[in-house]
């Protein structure tokens, strides 16, 4: 017992560096934040708090691109309104969405696992698992919700897996993210035959039931083809910034327990 | 820093710093600067391991809290604090013993560039390995420790001008 304590008494230094080490990995690796506990639900709340405060007067310098962007996105809704005859394609599945408007107040776009802020949550119906969206783009989806705050795993993060498809030829792929460029993502898993051009344009599919079709995830700016395994893969740029203060759209799909229903049976 | 009051109006400073202007500034999706590393840099030299191990925590802990990181920064802080006494001394060999003072004017350039980027390189690496999930994809893990620690040491520099030496007691 005796050398048991002066063991620690001697390594008492190395002792604490090894707890402080393995407490930084626990709270770095620990487990899904899905199951995580009031607690983590406290300090996510008291974290987005201050973000907001810090982070509040960065907004006043955004203001005019942010309304630059709303008020492109107004003339576009306008369009579609003033042309009945021309109903979108996806009106079915436009109506399966509810819309929740919000505001991102915190991002990071320089780890390799990237996070997103947004002032709605539990309240305002937002549930860990809906997708998220700018009015230029994908941000994310839900990865943990408390009273008033969401926590979104952001398009640039590594375990990110958002599926799109080539607007002009409706061929489906996956965009993922390995860091990097901020502004770059990578599109990968097509087929050789989908024959993607630069310039060309990829929006999100109904294959997700994150995210309503056809919304737009970025541009190809450079395409690679592997012939030997009949793949090809592309770099996307997407539009506007992912993680900056901005305003975003949670969506939620109204049919999911519908689907699912129909599926089990 | 030979005074405790010195330092820690200085980190006060630094930190607020790190928080409101520093941590915004995200270009090109590597550079990232780290100017609070100078809070445990800067501490005094007569001060204990343990003392410096709680300091690293406490900083690191702070920058977690903020940045959403897990314990990615108290992991890196709290390594480099319990390296710093070997770093100083190798430096400086008799720093704790008369507690001379490391300020950049104190040190002089060549002796205070090698004391700090041993410290920024180690702390920024540690960091993006422990962000990266180790050091799969090894040239991009070396690029970003390189330009974010190039950053910060260049903020260190900035920051190490301003600080005047202190007298002695």
């Amino acid at each position: 017992m005796r050398n048991v304590l002066r063991f620690i008494l001697r390594y008492r230094i190395l002792l604490t560096l090894l707890l402080l080490q393995v407490s930084g990995l626990y709270l770095t690796y620990r487990s899904s934040p899905m199951h995580e506990s009031f607690y983590w639900s406290r300090v996510l709340g008291a974290q987005a708090e201050w973000n907001q405060t810090r982070d509040g007067w960065k907004a006043y310098f955004l203001l005019e691109t942010t309304n630059e962007e709303l008020q492109a996105e107004n003339a576009r809704l306008r369009a579609q309104l003033s042309q009945p005859a021309a109903r979108p394609i996806n009106a079915v599945d436009s109506n399966q969405f509810v819309w929740v408007s919000g505001q991102v107040i915190y991002g990071t776009s320089h780890l390799l696992n990237n996070i997103l802020l947004l002032n709605r949550g539990r309240a305002d119906g937002v549930e860990p698992g809906q997708g998220v969206l700018s009015p230029t783009g994908v941000l994310g989806v839900v990865s943990d919700v408390n009273e008033h705050f969401a926590k979104v795993t952001s398009l640039l993060h590594a375990e990110s897996r958002i599926s799109g498809t080539v607007a002009r030829t409706g061929f489906f792929g996956t965009v993922v993210w390995s860091g990097g460029a901020s502004n770059l993502v990578d599109y990968i898993d097509l087929p050789i035959e989908a024959q993607v051009t630069v310039g060309d344009t990829i929006v999100t599919d109904a294959r997700s039931a994150l995210f309503p079709s056809g919304w737009p995830i970025g541009v190809v700016v450079q395409v690679e083809s592997d012939s030997s395994l009949f793949t090809q893969s592309a770099v996307l740029e997407v539009w506007g910034s992912i993680s900056r203060q901005q305003p975003a759209y949670i969506v939620k799909n109204v049919l999911e327990e519908v689907q699912n229903s129909l599926l089990s049976q | 820093m030979k005074r405790w009051t010195t330092w820690a109006l200085w980190s006060i400073g630094i930190l607020l710093f790190q928080s409101f202007v520093l941590s915004q500034v995200q270009l090109y999706g590597y550079l990232n600067p780290y100017l609070y590393v100078a809070v445990i840099l800067l501490a005094p030299a007569t001060w204990s391991r343990m003392q410096l191990l709680w300091l690293g925590a406490a900083v690191g802990a702070w920058m977690d809290f903020q940045m959403h990181s897990g314990g990615m920064h108290l992991m890196a802080t709290s390594l480099l604090a319990y390296f710093r006494p070997a770093i100083l001394s190798s430096v400086l060999p008799r720093a704790a013993e008369e507690n001379l003072g490391f300020t950049l004017q104190d040190m002089g350039s060549g002796k205070w560039l090698v004391y700090t980027a041993v410290a920024v390189s180690a702390h920024h690496g540690y960091l993006f390995a422990v962000d990266a999930h180790g050091i799969y994809h090894f040239w991009a893990f070396i690029w970003r420790t390189l330009v974010s620690g190039a950053a910060s040491l260049l903020l260190l520099y900035l920051t190490g001008l301003l600080i005047k030496p202190e007298e002695a007691r």
